[in-house]
Parts: C-alpha cells; sequence; structure tokens
C-alpha cells in the first residue's frame, strides 16, 4: 500500500474539487433552498405550528433530492476521462502507485469534497435557520440519505467515466443519466399512468432503479409524514413491502453504491489506459 | 534489465503489435526507432504496464502485469508531451510526483537546481515552455534515481538548442550507468546510443549496434564532390565506372550514394587521374535516414 502516494492523489483530487466553481454554486443553491427567510422569520416570532420543520423538511427534500445528483454525476463523469484524454492518466499511472490504489483516492477526494458542499450548504443553513427547534434526528435521516444518494450517483458518474472515451460524451451522458432519474422514470410522471390502467404495482422497479426516488422514500417514512408526503410511489411500496419498505430501499440504494463502485473498479483495472 | 518476449496487441482486427521481443541489457542505451503509427508508443506503454497484451515484459526480474508497482519503481518515464492535470506551481507538481513516487521532499528541490528550474518553480506548469516542459519531465523522471528510464518521443517539438541538451543529457545518464531505452521517429540520436531496434507495422524489422544496422540495412553515405567545370564529365564517368551506377550532376557537383569504405577508393582513383578536387562533403548515413529510405517514407516493405 503506497500510502503517501494515495494521500498526495486524495488531497489533489479533493483541493481541486473544492475549488470548482460548479461546486461553489451549488454550495450557495443549497445553502438557499435550506434557509427560507419567510419561514426563518414566522418561526423566530413563533406563528408557525408545532411540528412546522418536519413539514418544511418533507418540501425541501422532495425539492432538493433530484438536484443532488447534479453535484456527483457530472463531477465523477469528467473526472477520470479528462486526465485520460489529456494525457495525465497515463503519466501519473507510470509511477509506482497501483490502479486500484489511485482510483480509491480520486473517488474518496470527490466524495469528501461533494459530501463537504452538501453538508456546508444544508448544514449551515439548517443551524442558522432552525437552531432552536433542530434536533439530530429530524435532519439525521436527510444527511445520511443523501450522503448515501451522493455516493450511488458518484458511483455512477465514475463508471460513465471509465467507460467513456471523450469528456463531452461523459459529460453528456451523465446530464441524460441525472434527466432520466429525475424526469422520465420519476414517480410523478409514472403514477398517474400506471394508477389510470389499475397497475400501480408496475410503479416498484421504477422506485427501486431510482435511487433518487429510494432517498426521497427512505426519509419520508422514518419521520412523521402524512400518505400525500409519501405519494403514489410511498403507497405502492408500502402495499407490496408494508413497513419494511424502507429496508427494501435502503438496501436498494446500498446495491447501487457498491455495484457502481465494483463495476467501476473491475472495469479500470483491466481496460487500457491509451 | 527489460526483457520483452514474444509481445502481441491488438484492436478489434488491427495488430498494433505483433509477436514482438527485444532486450534492453543493462547501462546500455537502446533506441527504438520507427516511422509514426509503427507501435513505438504502444511498445512503451506495454513496458509501463497501461495496456493490456499477450506475451511477457519483464523489469529486473519484474513482471510488469503481477509486479507492475515495484516495477515502476525502477522506472523513470519522460512523456511524448508533458501534461498536467491540475495547473499547480512547477514546485507544487514536483512535490506531487515526488509522493507519488516516493521520493524524500528535499530531492525535489535538488532536482530542481540541476535542471536549472529552481528560478521558475513559482511559474504555473502550463505556462512553461516545451524545452523548459522536457527538463522539468527528465527531472522529475530522475526522481528516486531509478535505474531506467524511457522516453517517449523526446525530440519532437524541441528547438535545435534543445535537441542538443537532450543529446548531452542522454549522454551524461550513459556515463551514469543508468539503462535507457528512446522511442523516436526523427533522427540525430542513433550516434549517441549503443543498440538499436527498428519497428514498423507492429514488428521489429531490424535490431543491433547502429554499425550492424547500417551493414543490413546496405546503408549509404551521400559524398558531395565539386571537379572544375570543364572535367566534372570525366570525374562523372570514373565514378560511375566504380559504382556501377549512374549519379546525378549539379554544375560543377557530382552528388552520389555509396557504401561506407569506398570513399578513399574513389578519392584515390580521382586524384591519380590528375583531376583537382575543389570541395567535399560527405554525408554519413543514420539509421535514421537508412530505415526511411528502407521503408520507403512509412511504409513496411
Amino acid at each position: 500500500m503506497n500510502g503517501a502516494a494515495m494521500y498526495a492523489i486524495f488531497v489533489q483530487s479533493f483541493k481541486e474539487t473544492i475549488r470548482s466553481k460548479w461546486l461553489i454554486m451549488f454550495a450557495v443553491v443549497f445553502f438557499f433552498l435550506a434557509f427560507n427567510l419567510p419561514l426563518a422569520t414566522l418561526a423566530a416570532f413563533n406563528f408557525l405550528p408545532q411540528g412546522y420543520l418536519s413539514q418544511f423538511i418533507s418540501t425541501i427534500i422532495t425539492v432538493t433530492f433530484p438536484l443532488i445528483p447534479l453535484l456527483p454525476l457530472p463531477l465523477g463523469a469528467t473526472s477520470i476521462v479528462e486526465e485520460r484524454e489529456s494525457g495525465f492518466l497515463q503519466y501519473v499511472l507510470t509511477t509506482p502507485i497501483a490502479r486500484t490504489q489511485y482510483l480509491a483516492a480520486r473517488i474518496i477526494g470527490l466524495y469528501i469534497a461533494t459530501t463537504t458542499i452538501i453538508v456546508i450548504g444544508f448544514g449551515v443553513a439548517a443551524i442558522i435557520a432552525f437552531r432552536p427547534s433542530l434536533s439530530v434526528l429530524s435532519v439525521g435521516y436527510v444527511v445520511v440519505a443523501s450522503l448515501v444518494l451522493n455516493a450511488a450517483m458518484l458511483g455512477i458518474g465514475m463508471l460513465v467515466s471509465v467507460l467513456s472515451r471523450r469528456r463531452a460524451t461523459a459529460l453528456g451522458a451523465s446530464i441524460f443519466i441525472w434527466f432520466v432519474f429525475t424526469t422520465i422514470s420519476d414517480s410523478n410522471v409514472l403514477a398517474p399512468i400506471f394508477t389510470m390502467a389499475h397497475q400501480i404495482i408496475l410503479l416498484i422497479p421504477f422506485i427501486l432503479l431510482n435511487p433518487v426516488e429510494s432517498a426521497r422514500l427512505v426519509v419520508l417514512a422514518h419521520g412523521s409524514y402524512s400518505v400525500v408526503d409519501l405519494g403514489a410511489s410511498g403507497m405502492a411500496m408500502g402495499s407490496v413491502f408494508g413497513s419494511s419498505f424502507p429496508i427494501v430501499l435502503a438496501i436498494t440504494m446500498s446495491l447501487w453504491v457498491v455495484i457502481t463502485f465494483a463495476a467501476t473498479f473491475l472495469i479500470f483495472m483491466n481496460q487500457d489506459i491509451r | 534489465m527489460l526483457t520483452v518476449q514474444n509481445v502481441t496487441k491488438t484492436y478489434g482486427k488491427f495488430k498494433a503489435l505483433d509477436d514482438v521481443s527485444f532486450e534492453v541489457p543493462q547501462g546500455q542505451a537502446v533506441l527504438l526507432i520507427g516511422p509514426n503509427g509503427a507501435g513505438k508508443t504502444t511498445a512503451i506503454k506495454s513496458v509501463l504496464g497501461l495496456l493490456t497484451f499477450r506475451g511477457s515484459i519483464k523489469i529486473d526480474g519484474l513482471d510488469i502485469r503481477t509486479q507492475g508497482t515495484h516495477a515502476r519503481e525502477k522506472i523513470g518515464y519522460v512523456p511524448q508531451a508533458l501534461v498536467f492535470g491540475y495547473n499547480t506551481s512547477v514546485l507544487e507538481q514536483a512535490h506531487f510526483m515526488a509522493k507519488l513516487k516516493g521520493a524524500p521532499a528535499d530531492e525535489v528541490g535538488e532536482a530542481l537546481k540541476r535542471a536549472a528550474l529552481w528560478d521558475f518553480r513559482q511559474r504555473k506548469v502550463n505556462s512553461l515552455s516545451h524545452g523548459m516542459r522536457q527538463k522539468l519531465g527528465i527531472s522529475l523522471a530522475l526522481l528516486k534515481d531509478p535505474p531506467f528510464l524511457i522516453f517517449d518521443e523526446p525530440i519532437n517539438n524541441v528547438d535545435l538548442k534543445g535537441q542538443l541538451d537532450f543529446r548531452n543529457i542522454v549522454q551524461d545518464l550513459s556515463k551514469q550507468g543508468k539503462t535507457l531505452l528512446i522511442a523516436t521517429h526523427l533522427s540525430g540520436l542513433s550516434e549517441i546510443v549503443g543498440n538499436a531496434i527498428v519497428i514498423a507495422k507492429g514488428k521489429i524489422i531490424a535490431q543491433g549496434t547502429p554499425q550492424e544496422l547500417l551493414t543490413k540495412m546496405n546503408a549509404a553515405d551521400t559524398m558531395y564532390l565539386r571537379i572544375t567545370e570543364e572535367n566534372v564529365a570525366k570525374v562523372a564517368q570514373i565514378v560511375q565506372d566504380i559504382l556501377g551506377s549512374k549519379i546525378s550532376q549539379n554544375g560543377e557537383w557530382l552528388v552520389f550514394s555509396l557504401p561506407p569504405g569506398m570513399k578513399s577508393t574513389i578519392l584515390e582513383k580521382v586524384i591519380l587521374n590528375g583531376y583537382k578536387i575543389k570541395d567535399l562533403i560527405v554525408e554519413p548515413s543514420t539509421i535514421e535516414s537508412s530505415y526511411v529510405r528502407l521503408l520507403g517514407g512509412g511504409t513496411a516493405s
């Protein structure tokens, strides 16, 4: 294990990612999504009912979770292919570092950088706005689910990156994947169709294969949220898996992480670095 | 130091390397020469473990496929064009590469001073000239003092001074006992290496010392002979009789190719016949010019 080399790549990867304007922009967007000024003002003057926070978090999750993939997907998708296209990857891999070590360090750097942005964006806003009523549990599931979603999307992005020959192709593919997860296979779009056909059960594979929807349902299933919050996909999952559906979703999300990273490593280990 | 045995590399149906075998003995400088697309870079990338291939490549007895990280500890690599993924300063980049190679931090300063780059240490790497990048590339390759250095097209896009500097560097490294493998399609390096390998269309077509290769390739020097105008035709006839082939004439100049060792015979004959030589230029054959002639300017026959 070449620890010093891995650390050097991790530091470079983290520094370069955190400096990216794309990431800084996202930190600001997340902050303003989480820090809702009218809501914070009303809360400060006690104009809001008990339990307003869970209602607000439900809205925030629905709005922000589809945006989270826009952080790790393009960054992951362009990471390896960009270095390959410039020739830097070939140069680095002529040193005594193993490919697995290089890839692991690169992924960790990217993951910690994107996680930092999510935590700063949401965390700082939450602390400023809701400090008096904030409990660890109320946001704990949100944080964990968004970090797993971040990992799953980074895994998909990295897989795209090792499979791509050109940066532009990888970037285009990552945006398309985001579009598929948030629009084409979104349960809000599919649910009315399957409901009309009295085949709501058909929604299940689309939920399980969609980490964004899975993450949203996992969080909402753990809070005191209404059927309205869970939506048609929550009802479908509940009707098939009962009260254990959050566990099923947690497993599928973990599988997204494991399978995409395993495939990325496997392909990268055995491919030509031209 | 390097043993390449029966290496074949294919891209679909295209054979980039076809059953290639060669050796680079310890302490020797070897030139890997061939036209563009011959398979030089593929061979080098295979040696560095960047490509999958059939066959076997060993560096100091270490298999590049199964013991790649240990094998690469023995290699310093200078790429054709030095690129850095991160536009950091020369010093930062050098420290980064030192960490990847496991070299101590204090070696970085020495390496940059040796390459006359210490004064440029705060410059962004991507703003360096091609020549300076090459110097930086060589100094980074020498970090941790590897015994084996690989250069991929080192004098491409380098000005004449840079090419001369590079020759001096190669000679210095040879004197230090380093093993060198230099891939190039350009001329001017064959005189400073101990061995050369000629590659074309993924196959090795010749290998040996520069002199052996010149003999194998029927290498011919080019002689330019200036004779007084009234005697040009008569001297041309003498030379043609010796060489048994027609030669070119341009004013007072006679231009002809001749095998090494024939020069003195021709000069002797011309002088003994009482003709005065006004000027004489000899262009010695090189492996590079001979392989270009042999391959018909890039196509292996």
